[in-house]
């Protein structure tokens, strides 16, 4: 008898879930948002292609990030390639440091390298915050989203979603408070 | 000048995005000075800020969301 699948796909909820989550991994990587916006759209798309392969043995999360990671490699093997094509080797950037290199390869930030530590630990604490994130009332994240990640005025945002301050306060307050108690004590 | 704790709280949450008045601030520095509960949630929230700040969250705009989920639709 064949095991029943321990996780199942909602491609449905996909956009709301993960959608934040997928763009700050690919953001990292490739440091630019419109192509971080597009290799997520992409790898939605891939997710649903392959559904029939998922078996349900790793999270629904766990396995977009795995087809985001191929879209990133894959990213950077299509710039490569153009690049292949013209070798001319110039100086881009001005610098006095000996150690770094004049190919744009080579000054590409590398996670794994010196301050790679520091990166990657950002990185991670950024994952963890959209990871409680999605896990609040859509309206309490999207409030909490406008207000600390992009910035928008506190009136622009009541316009734009049609409350009064105190509403917007009291959501803040609510989403700040239980992002605080979802997220791990150790970053505390 | 005594303020309440859900008072507290919130000028707390207002003045870590800057929009708590010089008033407002001196009115929780009082409350916090004797009530320990406060005192823990707004260093927690300060640091909770500077968590957010650290981890240079972005987020998609909501409309880039719903064109996404559109075309998630078309394909479903």
């Amino acid at each position: 008898m064949k095991n029943m699948p321990k996780h199942e796909l909602h491609p449905e909820t996909w956009v709301d879930q993960y959608a934040d989550y997928l763009f700050n991994y690919a953001v990292v990587r490739v440091s630019d948002a419109e192509i971080a916006k597009d290799l997520v759209q992409e790898t939605f798309f891939a997710g649903l292609k392959s559904a029939k392969n998922y078996k349900g043995d790793a999270a629904e999360r766990t396995w977009l990030i795995a087809i985001l990671k191929r879209k990133v490699i894959d990213h950077y093997r299509k710039i490569n390639s153009k690049k292949g094509k013209a070798e001319v080797r110039m100086s881009y950037v001005n610098s006095d440091d000996e150690n770094e290199g004049d190919w744009l390869e080579e000054r590409v930030a590398d996670p794994f390298s010196k301050g790679g530590d520091q990166t990657l630990e950002n990185e991670e604490l950024g994952l963890a915050i959209q990871d409680c994130l999605a896990k609040l009332p859509k309206k309490q994240s999207l409030v909490f989203t406008m207000k600390t990640i992009q910035g928008i005025s506190t009136e622009d945002i009541c316009n734009e979603l049609g409350i009064n301050p105190s509403n917007l306060w009291v959501m803040i307050h609510r989403a700040r408070t239980a992002l605080m108690g979802c997220m791990n004590q150790n970053w505390f | 000048m005594k303020i309440s704790c859900d008072k507290a709280a919130e000028i707390c949450t207002k003045s870590q995005y800057s929009e708590a008045s010089w008033w407002q601030i001196l009115k929780l520095k009082l409350h916090i000075s004797y009530c320990k509960t406060c005192a823990n949630f707004s260093a927690k929230n300060t640091k909770f800020s500077s968590l957010c700040e650290a981890a240079k969250l972005s987020s998609l705009d909501e409309s880039d969301k719903e064109s996404m989920k559109e075309a998630l639709k078309k394909e479903l």
